[in-house]
């Protein structure tokens, strides 16, 4: 019994003042590059030059100069225009509608694309350069996907139009011929 | 006199049928008491694979060992196989329990593929099929079903879970805060909220806290900020929203739901997101406190 108290008490008994700021120490300092792996230096060199300790990120500035909350309403917004600018341009194809409905896709499937971007490639995954470069390729595709639409839509028959040409394919060419342009 | 004597010869039966019905769950018993070391329950022998990793072997890689448990020796409940199998079959086997009743929220572990509390989640009793248990997933490990918190609970103090009050003024003649008022509608709001245990479940199980759990909250972290932004009795509201502006601490949220269907308490973090959301962007407003809190203290 005195033993077992001994032994429970023996880090009080050492001296009290220390103890506290001893274990706030290991707290603060603890991170798990111990744990990985020597042969996988890599991750523990990619997490190292992110500089992302990751007990302290909870604590860490999140990013308070990037304000999410304006594009969060037009996110939603967009996804409800699309619901009726959709089928309004297939019922009525016209320039302005084929021009909006170029524009609101391609922002929604961006927004999307950004998130996948964002969550997928990670610095902590593939290093702090890859994630820029494939942001800035989203946004080098999304925007050349744009021009080429709108293009389509000013130079060609535009989008709605095209949509309705699905319907003229039929298996027999003559049906083909005999529908009016 | 007579006659009620032979009131009682007649109901006589019926005296005997209803005593006998109440003695027959007694004897019943007494008589399964009696045979029950005559006749053992036949063993049902069930498979728990269980996820080991030891901290002092670094190098060896995380493994899973089979554990043979007679499930008619056993408790109901996952837990109870934990326990047996510490006590009676490998000591070293390291997990996190308390309550064993479901309130504590230690035991949380991911069981047969879903995050849930050990203690309140039952065997399955289909012998054939093993039982996997895994510590929370996507979490830093300690050892065996142990995973490191450390960082789910800075985030939870990072959201200040306490009730702050811009005027909070001591009453006339004291030095004591007096009580704040609250009407039961806007109690009413916390229900649901208030509830949850901080085991972990819903976070662990959500992807986008899987990528990024290191800036993105989570959802148990956001469901408490919701909890104390919509306290009618707190008043730094703004204060509170402002924090989670920016593109990770919320909106990495991209309604996948998996918390709300893990939740072993049944609460749903995915509506409480989605508030916080809306009142971020304006699309909603915070009530106004139907009753004035500091009302006592004026």
């Amino acid at each position: 019994m005195a033993l077992s108290l001994i032994l429970r008490n023996s880090a009080k008994l050492r001296g009290l003042s220390t103890i506290p700021r001893c274990s706030f120490q290991l707290q603060k300092a603890q991170n798990f590059s111990h744990l990985v792996p020597k042969n996988n230096a890599n991750a523990v060199f990619l997490a190292a030059k992110c500089r992302l300790p990751f007990v302290k990120i909870a604590e860490q500035k999140r990013f308070m100069s990037a304000d999410h909350s304006k594009l969060w309403p037009i996110e939603k917004l967009i996804s409800l225009v699309l619901l009726g600018v959709v089928p309004a341009t297939f019922f009525c194809p016209n320039k302005i509608l084929d021009n909006i409905f170029a524009l609101a896709v391609v922002i929604h499937f961006h927004w999307g694309l950004e998130a996948c971007v964002v969550d997928y490639i990670r610095p902590i995954i593939v290093g702090p350069v890859l994630p820029k470069i494939a942001l800035g390729l989203l946004y080098v595709i999304s925007a050349s996907t744009l021009a080429g639409l709108i293009y389509y839509n000013q130079h060609e028959i535009g989008i709605g139009a095209t949509l309705r040409k699905f319907w003229c394919i039929t298996g027999c060419p003559s049906d083909n011929e005999a529908t009016p342009q | 006199m007579s006659k009620e004597m032979q009131l009682l010869k007649l109901l006589r039966g019926s005296f005997l049928q209803v005593r006998f019905i109440h003695a027959a769950p007694a004897s019943n018993a007494a008589a399964a008491a009696a045979a029950e070391p005559q006749q053992q329950k036949p063993p049902k022998i069930k498979t728990v694979s269980i996820y080991r990793w030891n901290p002092d072997k670094p190098q060896q890689k995380p493994y899973m060992q089979d554990y043979k448990v007679d499930l008619s020796q056993c408790g109901p409940m996952v837990l109870d196989a934990l326990i047996k199998i510490k006590n009676e079959m490998d000591p070293t086997l390291t997990f996190r329990r308390s309550c064993r009743e479901g309130i504590c929220g230690s035991c949380a572990m991911n069981i047969g593929g879903v995050n849930t509390l050990a203690c309140i989640s039952k065997i399955d009793t289909n012998l054939g099929k093993k039982a996997k248990i895994y510590p929370l997933p996507h979490m830093y490990v300690v050892k065996d079903l142990v995973p490191d918190m450390t960082n789910f609970y800075n985030q939870y103090k990072s959201i200040e879970p306490w009730l702050q009050r811009d005027d909070a003024v001591a009453a006339k003649g004291t030095k004591e805060v007096t009580q704040y008022l609250q009407s039961v509608d806007d109690r009413a709001k916390l229900d649901g909220l208030y509830e949850c245990i901080l085991c972990a479940c819903c976070s662990t199980s959500c992807p986008s806290y899987w990528w990024n759990g290191d800036k993105y909250l989570g959802p148990a972290v956001l469901m408490q900020a919701y909890r104390w932004i919509i306290d009618s009795r707190d008043n730094t509201t703004a204060k509170r929203l402002d924090k989670l502006r920016d593109p990770f601490s919320v909106y990495r949220c991209h309604t996948i739901m998996n918390c709300t269907r893990t939740c072993p308490k049944s609460l749903n973090p995915g509506r409480a997101i989605a508030e916080i959301k809306k009142l971020l962007g304006g699309v909603a407003s915070k009530p106004k406190p139907q009753l004035d809190p500091v009302a006592l203290q004026k």
